[in-house]
């Protein structure tokens, strides 16, 4: 499915100062992949990207992005021609309505697609002649997914596409990412949102303080960071958790549920085994290791729905 | 590159046009402004106004007359400036000239050939009729109890007095003032004939034969909203310029809506282009309708020649770039929009827009030479109203220098890649 790398970043690194934003990251993506940088608020995400679209300049190291060199001032304009970006929070001309704006956009690319084409695409037919400041926030997102597709770009940014939208707009926006993968499309995602990462990403990079501490698959990720799955049943009877305890020594009362950690099948089973013989028939679930477990183990804390850490 | 510009600088257009404050301030503010000031504006006093004199009386050494000479020390002394014009040229063309490039007011004052001459005559004419009239009343009051030979005596000076006054025709003495009706000219006019009447007054005696006569220097006759419009124009196409991109551009800026242009094809270059562009546009716009305001409800006389149009075009994009570089300072929009503010009011209440600068304060008038409205305001009065080449294309001269600093200025402070 993936191929060719698209994007090659070495020992890419930031300074303001003492403050280093990026720090030495290193990293690949390939083409048609969703490829999506996690990480809090802060933790150097959009500096990133910010220097791959050619926005900010690299302190050291190096980034190429669809074989130019983002430091060239000539490879800068190629780069800006095949590269389709949805900044974090977008924002377009306010007066101006969803059809005008979108037109706008595909007028400063020598080779657009038409509009009304776009327009289609995310479903935005009935607001197309609404005023961009009249849209909600999800329409906003799909308007700035539009914008950053109408150059048919080889590689699309998308800033923090669903920060801020409530849950429907939110799924809304990962079926239109969904859609962009499926047409071949690549996709440089940043999210602070481990669900959105886990669901649309081919290969996640968990960046914390400017720094890369993990890369790979959902899968690898779990597999090495994620830890065991938990065997749990809800809120037991007081008797229970005592003797559950005693027949498993693994097994914790926390938040009112008893959690067993089980690394594979036969671990499954013996710890039914245990319950079913202190007379445990009901409320048994199995929960799998997620991003967020991964995030836990690698950074130690969770993140915010606002990005923060906790 | 053309493409991407016009699409910018439309869309620009679009949004402000579409911008219920925009149009406000852009549209129906400037034309409050000229109801306003053509409606109530008569004129202004002054503390020192430079009026040019030229002095054609000369006597026979070939220097000007001692009266002549009086009457301009006491011009001097009055509220006036006095600026010399040789007698021996065209005053018409020497002030215009004078004036420079740069323009200014034009007023000159013409003291005729024989001004001491016919003044003392008319003096002596008066008090000879009054000896005159007092000797034939008294003749006609007493003359009946007078001696025949006192009666006769009488009668011989009344004849020789009427012999005499035969010799001192009567006459007017004429003082030609030429202006070229600006707010100031009524007051102007006002000072100058009290001037005139303390002269005759003081110097010459009662009942004077000594009259200014106004003219215009235009042939056009021309209205106080003639003198509003072109400054009230060059006032909003620099409050546009100013504020309008200033608060836009930072808007645009806080929003990210810049960042996101500068991710695409378009360059800095193309956007302060579109900017200029989307305001020259803005200022055409406004032109006109001042314009079909003043036709319509005060039946203007003025009208924009090409000039006018290159100088609005101009002033656009001096002011566009004031309006980039305020911009590329103030990131904060509030602070942008004071800013602006804080730049445009003053300029425009220091670069003479509603009167002349020579009722301001001599620093505030030293303030305003270096302000690019005070080019654009005398400016587009040359092209609108005088119709004086050389006064226009002067001050378009040093806008066009402005012009070209600011918006390269402009360029260079705005940001389309962070270090």
């Amino acid at each position: 499915m993936t191929g060719e790398v698209v994007v090659r970043v070495e020992g890419l690194t930031k300074r303001y100062g003492d403050l280093v934003a990026v720090d030495r990251a290193s990293f690949d993506v390939r083409s048609s992949e969703i490829f999506a940088f996690l990480g809090p608020n802060g933790a150097g995400k959009t500096t990133t990207i910010e220097m791959l679209q050619c926005l900010r300049t690299i302190t050291s190291g190096s980034a190429v992005v669809l074989g130019f060199d983002v430091a060239k001032r000539h490879d800068q304009k190629e780069i800006r021609k095949r590269i389709g970006v949805l900044p974090q929070d977008f924002n377009a001309l306010d007066k101006l309505t969803v059809r005008e704006n979108i037109a706008l956009f595909a007028s400063l690319y020598d080779n657009a697609r038409d509009p009304s084409e776009l327009i289609a695409l995310l479903d935005l037919k009935d607001k197309a002649d609404v005023r961009f400041d009249d849209l909600s926030g999800g329409l906003r997102q799909r308007v700035g997914i539009a914008a950053a597709l109408v150059n048919e770009p080889e590689l699309v940014f998308l800033d923090e596409p669903t920060t801020g939208l409530d849950p429907k707009s939110r799924r809304d926006v990962w079926e239109v990412i969904r859609q962009l993968k499926d047409r071949g499309s690549t996709v440089f995602l940043t999210t602070h949102y481990m669900e959105e990462a886990e669901r649309l990403a081919d290969r996640i990079a968990v960046i914390h303080k400017g720094k890369i501490v993990a890369l790979g698959s959902p899968a690898e990720l779990l597999a090495q960071h994620g830890g065991h799955s938990l065997l749990i049943v809800q809120n037991p009877e007081p008797g229970t958790v005592e003797s559950a305890r005693k027949a498993l020594p693994a097994a914790r009362h926390t938040q009112g549920d008893l959690e067993i950690r089980v690394k594979d099948i036969d671990e499954v089973n013996h710890a039914l085994d245990a319950l079913q013989a202190i007379g445990v028939r009901t409320g048994i679930q199995i929960r799998n290791p997620t991003i967020e477990d991964v995030f836990l183990t690698l950074i130690g804390a969770r993140v915010t729905e606002e990005g923060e850490l906790a | 590159m053309k493409k991407r510009v016009l699409a910018i600088a439309s869309a620009l257009f679009k949004n402000w046009m579409r911008s219920r404050s925009g149009v406000f301030f852009s549209f129906l503010f400037p034309v409050m402004l000229l109801l306003l000031f053509a409606s109530i504006f008569g004129g202004q006093g002054s503390s020192s106004i430079p009026v040019y004199v030229q002095n054609m009386d000369i006597d026979d050494q070939g220097g000007p007359t001692n009266l002549s000479m009086t009457f301009l020390r006491i011009l001097n002394e009055t509220a006036f400036a006095v600026k010399r014009v040789p007698p021996e040229v065209d005053g018409l063309a020497f002030v215009k000239d004078d004036l420079g490039l740069l323009g200014g007011t034009f007023r000159l004052l013409i003291i005729p050939d024989g001004f001491e001459h016919r003044l003392l005559n008319g003096s002596l004419r008066a008090r000879l009729s009054i000896s005159l009239e007092t000797a034939q009343s008294f003749l006609e009051d007493a003359g009946g109890t007078l001696l025949p030979e006192q009666k006769a005596g009488i009668e011989e000076g009344i004849r020789q007095l009427e012999g005499a006054m035969v010799h001192f025709p009567p006459g007017e003495v004429v003082l030609r003032y030429l202006d070229e009706n600006t707010s100031s000219s009524l007051i102007v006019q006002s000072i100058l004939n009290n001037v005139v009447n303390t002269f005759s007054a003081g110097i010459v005696g009662v009942d004077s034969n000594l009259h200014v006569q106004p003219e215009g220097v235009s042939r056009q006759r021309l209205k106080s909203v003639d003198y509003f419009l072109p400054a009230i124009i060059g006032a909003f196409v620099m409050t546009n310029g100013i504020i309008g991109v200033t608060t836009n551009t930072t808007e645009f800026k806080r929003r990210g809506v810049l960042r996101r242009f500068a991710t695409t094809p378009m360059s800095r270059l193309e956007w302060v282009v579109s900017n200029v562009i989307s305001q020259t546009t803005l200022s055409f716009m406004l032109v006109l309708v001042m314009l079909m305001v003043g036709w319509v409800i005060f039946h203007l006389t003025a009208i924009p020649n090409l000039l006018a149009l290159v100088y609005i075009a101009v002033g656009s994009i001096l002011f566009s770039g004031i309006g980039l570089i305020l911009a590329g300072i103030v990131t904060d929009v509030e602070a942008a929009s004071a800013a602006g503010n804080a730049v445009a009011f003053p300029m425009m209440f220091v670069s003479g827009t509603f009167w002349s600068p020579e009722i301001m304060p001599a620093w505030m008038q030293t303030l305003g030479n270096y302000l690019p409205l005070t080019y654009l305001s005398n400016g587009l009065r040359s092209a609108f109203i005088l119709k004086h080449l050389p006064s226009a294309l002067g001050n378009l001269a040093v806008l066009a220098v402005m012009a070209t600093i600011l918006i390269l200025l402009g360029s260079l402070v705005t940001k389309w890649q962070e270090r």
